[in-house]
């Protein structure tokens, strides 16, 4: 069970998932699990909504929208994934 | 042909076709803003309301099947695949409108207006789906380059089970979404026109049809892409209306501190009001009567009957013809048998007992979850079930999104990968847009019915009261249960479904306004339709007849496989919608769970764990329907009641549609228990090294 492993160690395999990507699912499960189950106790306002009610309905979808953009900003500058067709159509 | 891309690569050639695209869109865009500002006009001069309603919903159709016209093709990349040249922003857009559908737009906002917070689960679910998309999916899939979702766990696991496995789920999962878009169109067609709730399946039928038969994916991607615009140009003006109108504030979002401020108010003095004690109390006795009547079926049922009967027998011997017949029918209204009674009445006093809440059933805006964690125990017990059923359907719907072969299969439609990447990002953004107007939309028109409706007397109630609850009885009712003349929130019963589309009436707006949102919903039910039957179609084509059954055949003959599947599927789905379903929301969430149970574990382990291999997915994927179905099937639907007697009781809180949650846990744990107790598949880890590794555009850079 180590995906990270590469067997064509020539191809400079980077590990996988990659560091990233687990920081952005990190950021993506805090964004997403943590405001709900604590409604209860984060008792404060953002821009006049209670926390977690503003957080599902802007913060959540907004942060969302940063993860996948900085995923594919960092995705594309140090190995551009180029791939034409491999069955050449 | 006007439309045809020149071949990726050709980069002058590209940048030239975008460029027209660009054009023709702005056209486009202009054109739609000139014939509203035009209708308003006439609507102004006094055109008749079924002239307008009539162009503003055959207008956009048949523009949209102009566009499939001008798209027509039977080459087998442009038909499935759209010729793999659909630039990122397109692509974005076109996912936009193939993923909101009337879910979406008619669902979600009565969804945020009857449950709160609660709805939120939607919002979050159908957004952050898209995280686990971009990181573990999408660039995946563009880089395997194949034709259908079936075809990559065909590719990945090799041998024909797991192709079969995913073909019935996005086969079954299609089917079940496409009749809630079908049924949306029945709705806004039978509202708007005179056609009745069949007809309007018909003539939406009749559209989608047209895109999706002669043009394949390449025509349905560049109706979409305009369907998308009117769905969310609709919504937006929708949004900033009620906004400005109650608040001031052009941007609605920021609108939001205010309009939950004034709710809340109004609500408190709602729950303190005398008239709608008297209400709650009624609805109390009726679920009490019921409770009575289920404790011993039979007796019951046998002194229903007999009342009834006397009651026959007493008013024809009166000669009172027209009370003797009311009579007659309330006696074959009765439950034929003790089992349909049990049913019926469980039902009829779960309906009464809901409406024995203060509000109507609704939680206040401003909180969270029902319930309160300090209070007694039934109270803890309460916000228990609450928390636990926002966080598993919001879980199912993350999933789900992930695994959801329609949306899936646009990604095979971008150039490259890096703008496969890319369209996720735009995708989301045009999501988003929606999605984060939606919770405005939803408090704005709690403001209206709390502040302007509730209270009126019953003699001077708004025409779209009357006019919905004439259509449809079911969405809209109200009644003066306390007799007093006078509209309390606990007697008034809205639908979620149709709020949006009542929502211009409910405003107040110019009639065209209706049209336009009505116009925004057939778009987003016709976009989302035509992705899913195109989807299965193709599935069926591609991976059933070509792959499974016979090899070797022409890809063209693929294509009129397809064609005739896409017919069939539509009909069917036609034909399921005809019986009348449930409503819009409650369709789609199982089909979440039963995605979130199978294709998503199948393609993230595909990506994720190269030591997965054929007989570990098959029995992943099996157990996670058996599971996801079997705990859904105990607990709602028809069998429950003919096989277990009487729904089971919820695990852990756990509600049926999010069943899902635990399929997904259940597929990976026996994926990954199969796959290390039977042999490795090298191919199989090599192809998903390739698939893996990024190419180099420029020799050098590691």
């Amino acid at each position: 069970m180590q995906p990270h492993d590469d067997d064509q160690g020539d191809d400079s395999a980077p590990t996988f998932p990659s560091p990233l990507t687990l920081a952005l699912t990190a950021a993506w499960a805090l964004v997403t699990f943590v405001p709900p189950l604590f409604a209860h106790e984060l008792r404060f306002e953002v821009f006049g909504l209670p926390f977690a009610l503003w957080v599902a309905a802007q913060g959540a979808p907004i942060v969302y929208l940063l993860l996948v953009w900085v995923c594919e900003r960092r995705a594309d500058r140090p190995q551009r994934m180029h791939a034409t067709d491999p069955d050449g159509h | 042909m006007a439309t045809e891309p020149a071949a990726p690569g050709a980069d002058a050639a590209q940048g030239g076709w975008r460029a027209a695209l660009r054009r023709r869109y702005a056209l486009y865009l202009l054109a739609l803003a000139a014939f509203t500002a035009v209708m308003l006009v006439l609507e102004g001069v006094g055109l008749p309301r079924a002239w307008i309603a009539s162009l503003f919903l055959l207008l956009p159709v048949v523009l949209y099947a102009s566009i499939g016209w001008a798209c027509r093709t039977s080459n087998p990349m442009q038909f499935f695949v759209a010729g793999r040249s659909v630039p990122a922003v397109y692509n974005g857009m076109a996912i936009g409108a193939d993923w909101m559908s009337v879910a979406s737009y008619m669902g979600l906002t009565g969804l945020l207006y009857t449950l709160g917070y609660g709805g939120m689960a939607f919002v979050l679910g159908w957004t952050g789906g898209f995280c686990l998309i971009a990181f573990f999916i999408a660039p995946y899939l563009r880089k395997a380059g194949l034709f259908t979702i079936p075809d990559f766990l065909g590719m990945r696991y090799g041998g024909w089970l797991p192709r079969l496995i995913g073909l019935l789920v996005t086969s079954i999962c299609s089917l079940m979404y496409v009749v809630a878009q079908i049924y949306g169109i029945g709705l806004i067609t039978s509202r708007l026109t005179g056609f009745g709730f069949e007809m309007g399946i018909f003539v939406g039928l009749g559209g989608m049809l047209v895109c999706s038969f002669v043009g394949g994916m390449r025509a349905v991607t560049w109706t979409q892409v305009s369907q998308y615009l009117i769905l969310l140009i609709a919504f937006i003006v929708l949004a900033v209306w009620f906004a400005v109108k109650q608040t001031g504030i052009w941007v609605p979002q920021m609108a939001m501190g205010e309009q939950l401020q004034q709710v809340t108010q109004r609500e408190r003095e709602l729950m303190a009001d005398p008239r709608e004690q008297q209400v709650i109390a009624h609805y109390r006795s009726e679920a009490d009567r019921y409770a009575e009547r289920l404790r011993d079926v039979d007796a019951s049922l046998a002194q229903e009957r007999r009342a009834a009967s006397k009651q026959v027998e007493a008013l024809t011997q009166s000669e009172n013809l027209s009370e003797a017949r009311a009579a007659r029918k309330a006696l074959q209204a009765l439950p034929k048998d003790a089992p349909t009674a049990r049913e019926e009445w469980t039902r009829a006093r779960d309906n009464m007992a809901a409406r024995a809440q203060p509000l109507g059933g609704m939680l206040p805006q401003g909180q969270a979850f029902g319930g309160d964690p300090r209070g007694d125990a039934a109270e803890q017990e309460r916000f228990q079930a609450s928390r636990t059923e926002f966080l598993t359907l919001m879980f199912c719907l993350m999933a789900g999104t992930a695994g959801m072969p329609h949306l899936l299969v646009r990604f095979y439609t971008t150039p490259t990968v890096r703008e496969a990447r890319q369209s996720v990002t735009w995708a989301l953004l045009f999501i988003v847009l929606l999605y984060i107007s939606a919770p405005s939309l939803a408090l704005s028109l709690k403001h209206e019915v709390l502040h302007a409706v509730v209270g009126l007397r019953f003699d001077d109630l708004p025409r779209w009261i009357s006019e919905w609850s004439k259509l449809y009885p079911s969405l809209v009712s109200v009644q003066d249960v306390n007799g007093d003349g006078v509209l309390q929130l606990g007697e008034l019963r809205i639908g979620s479904d149709l709020l949006v589309l009542a929502a211009p009436e409910i405003g107040g707006m110019p009639f065209v306004l209706s049209c336009l949102v009505a116009a925004g919903g057939l778009a987003a039910a016709l976009s989302t339709a035509d992705g899913l039957l195109l989807t299965t179609a193709n599935a069926l084509s591609h991976d059933l007849f070509f792959k499974m059954l016979q090899r070797d055949t022409r890809l063209t003959a693929q294509v009129a496989f397809s064609k005739v599947a896409l017919l069939l599927v539509a009909l069917v789905a036609a034909y399921i919608t005809l019986q009348r379903p449930t409503g819009i929301v409650s369709l789609i969430v199982p089909v979440f769970s039963i995605a979130a149970a199978t294709i998503f574990p199948a393609l993230l382990l595909g990506v994720v764990w190269r030591r997965a291999n054929h007989w570990g997915i098959v029995a992943g994927m099996s157990a996670g329907a058996l599971t996801t179905l079997l705990y859904m099937l105990s607990r709602v639907g028809p069998l429950h009641w003919a096989v277990l007697g009487s729904p089971q009781p919820r695990w852990l809180h756990i509600p049926p549609e999010a069943a899902g949650v635990l399929g997904l846990p259940a597929a990976l744990l026996v994926a990954v228990l199969v796959s290390l107790l039977t042999p490795r598949d090298r191919d199989a880890e090599a192809w998903v090294a390739a698939l893996r590794r990024p190419r180099q555009t420029q020799p050098g850079v590691a």
